[in-house]
């Protein structure tokens, strides 16, 4: 039998034996924290070609030199966190991967939301800065309609889109997309259900990004902010290891605060009654009805997501009108998906041969061109 | 002829004295009795409106006492510097003291009484006993008790700013006692884990299975804790402590955005409010161009 003073005496043995190697290791993390560290976030060169109010429009340019896609892709973020983290590293980026397949990438990036934004509503969002983005890409590419990628709270955006201005969208593709908020599955929709969010938004104005922050920190402590900072501890000698730390670490806390009036709205119709996927929500006036979704939807979403669980997702594609819909299910996490090396070898392929099987000519000032192409005749 | 103003002078004085003293200690009397009534926050409005009247009455009494006082003083005949006016001064400021701090004392005696009510919830101060029923004891004693008093109703000129500032120390004191609840709670899995950890050990060591290294234990204590976060989680419990943090911290937010706009109204510079109706107006006049924008074009 193992006695407790014998459990200490093997931690004080450790701790002994590791001295020497502990002094060596500060030494060398002392180098490598004062070394230049590579570690910028969005470095895919990019062109800002339109810009209403705080609301940019990116344009990455693919340089392949394979054949330009007939259909521009647009591709729309949530309002929580910010767009770089599909950019968010060279050979680590879902952006990099859609150029090198030839792919032209068009992003809106929804900046900073000041007091002034307060009152915009997902209206504003929606059929606003969405709508006029469209508008735009489609006039600059001569196209009658644009393909949508939506991402989290931004796939929730394209979907009202997609209801709302059907004509206007060739394909629609989704990626950990809430559209079902009627879960106990993650922890977000069960405590959005019992905030009151009135109170909340009347004292904050908008939803301040760091109070979203640690929110989200609160869906994982004993990981996000326990193990997490263990492993950088464990790995400061370790160059390209902290430069993917601090990417991260700059990522993750570049968070936006959240327009007040929408946020107020996206909680209590969605997260509270649902609205969306009932047809019942109504937006500018219009009532948002998923039957009138009849274009080709790729539905991605993660077994693993703590934010968007599988049945906030999985329900769409059953609702809607379309009869070209799949449904993807990746075994990762919510930004897994994102920026795990693994899983962008699986998810950026496969949007861009799904959307390129889909391709068909849509010239804005000519008739529809009807055909798919396969990912091998294009290439 | 000097004497007989002096005897006059003196007699003046001293009426005006005891007259005056009588009717502070009419006032002071007065205000203790609201104490003394009972629970200020089951004094009636009529009873307050009442007492506020006699304290209003005995108020302007004394301020006329003091306006004859000192127009005697006008006159430079009339020292008042003799041995004993000054005792009679003394006596009189001493009186005053003594109503002053009678009041005082049944003022402090009657927020003892109440503060009493929380002694009883708790036998004896036990911190092994402390648990998450304090929290409730000490927001039902607080709304019950302490908050009624910053929504005592304020008087005079500066009402507004007296019921604003006290309405924002209420709110703070709420936000206050509503995130350390937060804070307990969130400490409460760590609690759980380090009790679990150590009966696992006491058991691995009975059976002689001690993990090798530090790491394995970390790895054990890790996935205790992260299983009691995701339990605590998904209670009710936890998450209305957490709504109610979340609410409070704007609440306040609010309140003290309110007393800061009352400084900043007096500046040459816009308050809040101001700017956010502006805004709201910016919102409305974009909506509007933007839609005829975009009719024009089609």
């Amino acid at each position: 039998m193992v006695e407790l003073s014998q459990v200490a005496d093997k931690f004080l043995d450790d701790v002994a034996k590791n001295a020497a190697k502990v002094n060596s290791y500060l030494s060398d993390a002392y180098d490598v924290l004062t070394s230049d560290l590579h570690d910028g976030i969005a470095q895919t060169p990019y062109e800002i070609v339109h810009q209403e109010d705080r609301v940019k429009l990116k344009y990455y340019k693919s340089n392949s030199g394979k054949k330009k896609r007939n259909t521009p892709l647009l591709v729309v973020y949530a309002l929580i966190n910010r767009e770089t983290m599909l950019d968010l590293q060279p050979g680590r980026s879902v952006v990099e991967k859609f150029l090198n397949d030839g792919m032209d990438v068009y992003m809106i990036e929804w900046g900073y939301p000041s007091f002034k934004d307060k009152y915009l509503t997902i209206d504003d969002h929606v059929n606003g800065y969405l709508d006029n983005m469209v508008d735009f890409v489609r006039e600059k590419e001569n196209s009658q309609k644009v393909n949508l990628m939506g991402i989290c709270m931004g796939g929730t955006f394209c979907t009202m889109y997609s209801s709302l201005h059907p004509e206007k969208v060739k394909n629609l593709v989704l990626t950990v997309t809430p559209t079902n908020f009627e879960t106990n599955e993650g922890l977000l929709h069960v405590w959005m259900k019992k905030i009151d969010v009135d109170k909340v938004v009347d004292g904050f104005g908008n939803l301040p990004g760091d109070i979203m922050n640690f929110g989200f920190l609160l869906l994982n402590p004993a990981r996000l902010m326990i193990d997490k900072y263990k492993g950088f501890l464990n790995n400061m000698d370790n160059k390209p290891f902290l430069e993917n730390f601090i990417r991260m670490e700059r990522w993750i806390y570049d968070s936006p605060d959240f327009p007040g009036e929408t946020f107020r709205q996206f909680i209590k119709d969605l997260y509270q009654k649902n609205l969306l996927i009932k047809n019942e929500l109504v937006i500018g006036g219009n009532k948002v009805d998923l039957k009138k979704i009849t274009m080709p939807v790729l539905n991605i979403y993660a077994k693993f997501d703590h934010l968007v669980p599988p049945s906030a997702a999985d329900k769409f594609t059953s609702v809607i009108g379309s009869k070209d819909k799949e449904d993807l299910c990746l075994e990762t996490g919510h930004i897994g998906i994102y920026v795990s090396s693994k899983y962008q070898n699986e998810f950026a392929p496969k949007i861009s041969s799904w959307l390129l099987e889909r391709d068909s000519e849509d010239k804005k000032n000519g008739s529809e061109k009807q055909g798919k192409k396969t990912a091998s005749e294009a290439a | 002829m000097e004497k007989t103003f002096d005897k006059k002078f003196e007699q003046k004085r001293s009426e005006m004295f005891e007259n005056w003293i009588s009717l502070s200690g009419q006032f002071f009397g007065d205000l203790a009795k609201v104490w003394n009534n009972g629970d200020v926050g089951s004094f009636s409005q009529k009873d307050f409106e009442k007492s506020m009247e006699q304290a209003n009455n005995i108020w302007s009494l004394s301020v006329k006492s003091w306006e004859s006082f000192l127009s005697s003083l006008k006159n430079p005949d009339e020292s008042f510097l003799s041995e004993k006016s000054m005792e009679e001064r003394r006596k009189t400021l001493e009186k005053i003291m003594n109503a002053m701090s009678e009041s005082f004392r049944i003022f402090y005696d009657k927020s003892m009484e109440q503060a009493e009510s929380l002694k009883n919830n708790f036998t004896n101060m036990d911190f092994n006993k402390i648990d998450k029923e304090l929290f409730k004891k000490w927001e039902s004693f607080y709304e019950k008790e302490l908050s009624r008093i910053f929504g005592m109703p304020q008087v005079g000129l500066g009402r507004e700013y007296q019921e604003k500032i006290a309405g924002t120390l209420d709110k703070f004191n709420l936000f206050n006692a509503a995130v350390i609840e937060f804070i307990y709670f969130l400490y409460l899995p760590m609690e759980k884990t380090f009790i679990l950890m150590q009966k696992d050990m006491e058991k691995m060591i009975a059976e002689g299975k001690l993990p090798e290294n530090s790491e394995e234990y970390y790895n054990m204590w890790l996935k205790k804790l992260e299983a009691h976060y995701m339990a605590m989680f998904h209670s009710n419990e936890y998450i209305s402590v957490m709504a109610k943090a979340l609410e409070n911290m704007a609440q306040f937010k609010s309140a003290r955005d309110s007393v800061l706009e009352d400084v900043v109204s007096s500046m040459p510079i816009p308050t809040k409010s101001e700017i956010d109706e502006m805004y709201k107006e910016l919102s409305d006049l974009k909506r509007t161009v933007k839609r005829l924008e975009k009719e024009s074009k089609n």
